[in-house]
């Protein structure tokens, strides 16, 4: 009976150097469905499911120990996925799977194809929809959470570089400047609750049009539909950039134990911002240097 | 006796609180204590050339995405954005020389970034450096202003290798080691002189 139950236990445990994925880690050994077009280069094995040389394209990745696959993946970490290297590793899997039903539903976009607002998107953040042709005072706005935090819902607290830095409360000085900017270009520059600088003090959280563009809350930069986002394009300072970083990122990266991508693009397309940042407008509303 | 003592006593401790008064507070670039204080950019000599050449503050502040979630580790990587380094500087100031080649519009001490060889004595021990590699030096010395100053320049007015009298006093070091006046004259500048007086 010992016996037995010793080999039955025997037979649970892995086998020694064997590979065990995390539960986080794309199933193998799975049928590729009908529906789905393996990408160029990716192949199923003979029983027409997924093997890790499907996505890996290293021979026989599945029969290595796990210490040498750590030691491949370091040494061909660009491309460890099959046409890296990859920016997103989203965008590696939507090579396969249909991009659409997992992209997260853009409040931002709060007008129709006509123009018309939906009043849905209004209520992620306002317990109630605010009369549009009598724009609420401030605090009458009923958000659900106060404003220095109603974006982190969505939003991570580090979206962009220098965003940490800005979340902070300005000083006098810097405040009647944000006052003086306010008046100049006839745009609101909301601080948090405490006094603080937050997501909407330089981003308009509404689409241009949800709110009368001739009131400052509905004054923005729209240069792009919110779908899409900003865009960047190269830079010919780019190359100049990277040499320029080059050694301090790699005491960084020591540091932080991670790769570090930093690269300068050039934003030539802003939407959701209350002055422009590509020409400097946004930045000297609140920063002003006399040497 | 003893009153002028007292009296300039009584000066001193009057004068130090308005002294610390006076005192200036730090420069925003010197209060950048973990990102090279002693690197100076004028922003405001900046404002008109990064308005008509289109770099904008978003050159050295870069707020692209970033998919670190930790703001510590956040602010490690825009720490090093935010700092512009050589390449980023020199690609106006030295390379194309589209900006004032001057090193000390935004290095105010030259001796935080020169060579640590520099430190000592550096103009009477810098010939065999120079002669091997004069290249090394024009990384620095742009337009050879330092070296043309000592070796060519010849008017009365300013004189930066020999101090005043030396025509008087120049016999003895130069019966010591001739071939160091030799580094700069040539024979003639000599006869010129000694062909009229005498040795």
């Amino acid at each position: 009976m010992r016996t037995l139950l010793l080999l039955m236990l025997m037979a649970m445990l892995p086998s020694a150097g064997a590979l065990e994925l995390s539960s986080r880690h794309h199933p193998v050994g799975v049928g590729v469905p009908e529906t789905m077009k393996l990408s160029e280069g990716m192949k199923a094995d003979d029983q027409g499911q997924l093997a890790c040389s499907t996505c890996h394209g290293v021979e026989n990745l599945e029969k290595r120990k796990r210490e040498d696959i750590e030691e491949i993946r370091r040494r061909h970490a660009d491309d460890f996925l099959r046409g890296g290297p990859w920016k997103k590793l989203d965008d590696f899997c939507f090579q396969c799977h249909d991009e659409q039903p997992y992209q997260r539903l853009n409040i931002h976009v709060q007008l129709d194809e006509q123009g018309k607002p939906g009043e849905e998107n209004c209520k992620y953040c306002h317990r109630e929809v605010p009369d549009r042709k009598h724009p609420p005072k401030r605090g009458d706005l009923k958000l659900r959470l106060p404003v220095e935090r109603i974006c982190l819902g969505c939003h991570l607290n580090t979206p962009h570089l220098n965003a940490v830095e800005h979340s902070r409360k300005p000083e006098e000085e810097m405040r009647k400047r944000m006052a003086e900017a306010e008046k100049t270009h006839q745009i609101i520059l909301p601080l948090g609750e405490q006094g603080q600088v937050s997501c909407v003090t330089c981003h308009s959280p509404h689409q241009k049009g949800v709110i009368d563009p001739g009131h400052p809350a509905g004054r923005q930069v729209a240069e792009r539909p919110v779908e899409d986002g900003p865009d960047y394009q190269p830079s010919r300072w780019s190359p100049i950039y990277r040499a320029d970083k080059e050694a301090r990122l790699v005491e960084l990266e020591r540091t932080l134990g991670q790769p570090v991508n930093l690269d300068y693009r050039r934003l030539v397309g802003e939407v959701l911002m209350r002055l422009p940042a590509a020409d400097g407008s946004l930045c000297r509303a609140c920063h002003q240097f006399d040497d | 006796m003893r009153l002028l003592l007292l009296m300039i006593l009584l000066t001193c401790c009057w004068a130090q609180p308005g002294a610390a008064e006076k005192q200036e507070p730090e420069r925003w670039w010197e209060k950048r204590h973990r990102q090279k204080p002693e690197l100076y950019f004028p922003h405001k000599a900046h404002d008109k050339v990064m308005k008509t050449s289109g770099v904008t503050c978003l050159a050295c502040h870069p707020f692209s995405g970033i998919e670190e979630t930790d703001p510590e580790r956040a602010a490690a990587v825009a720490l090093v954005a935010n700092e512009p380094l050589k390449a980023i500087c020199h690609s106006c100031h030295v390379e194309d020389r589209s900006a004032p080649a001057q090193c000390r519009l935004c290095h105010p001490d030259p001796k935080k970034i020169w060579p640590r060889d520099h430190d000592f004595d550096y103009v009477r021990l810098h010939g065999p450096d120079a002669a091997r590699d004069e290249t090394a030096c024009q990384v620095c010395h742009l337009d050879m202003s330092d070296c043309i100053d000592c070796h060519f320049r010849r008017d009365a007015a300013v004189r930066r290798k020999h101090g005043p009298g030396y025509r008087l006093s120049h016999g003895l070091e130069a019966r010591m080691d001739p071939a160091q006046c030799g580094s700069c004259h040539n024979p003639s500048y000599c006869f010129d002189c000694h062909r009229e007086i005498g040795p």
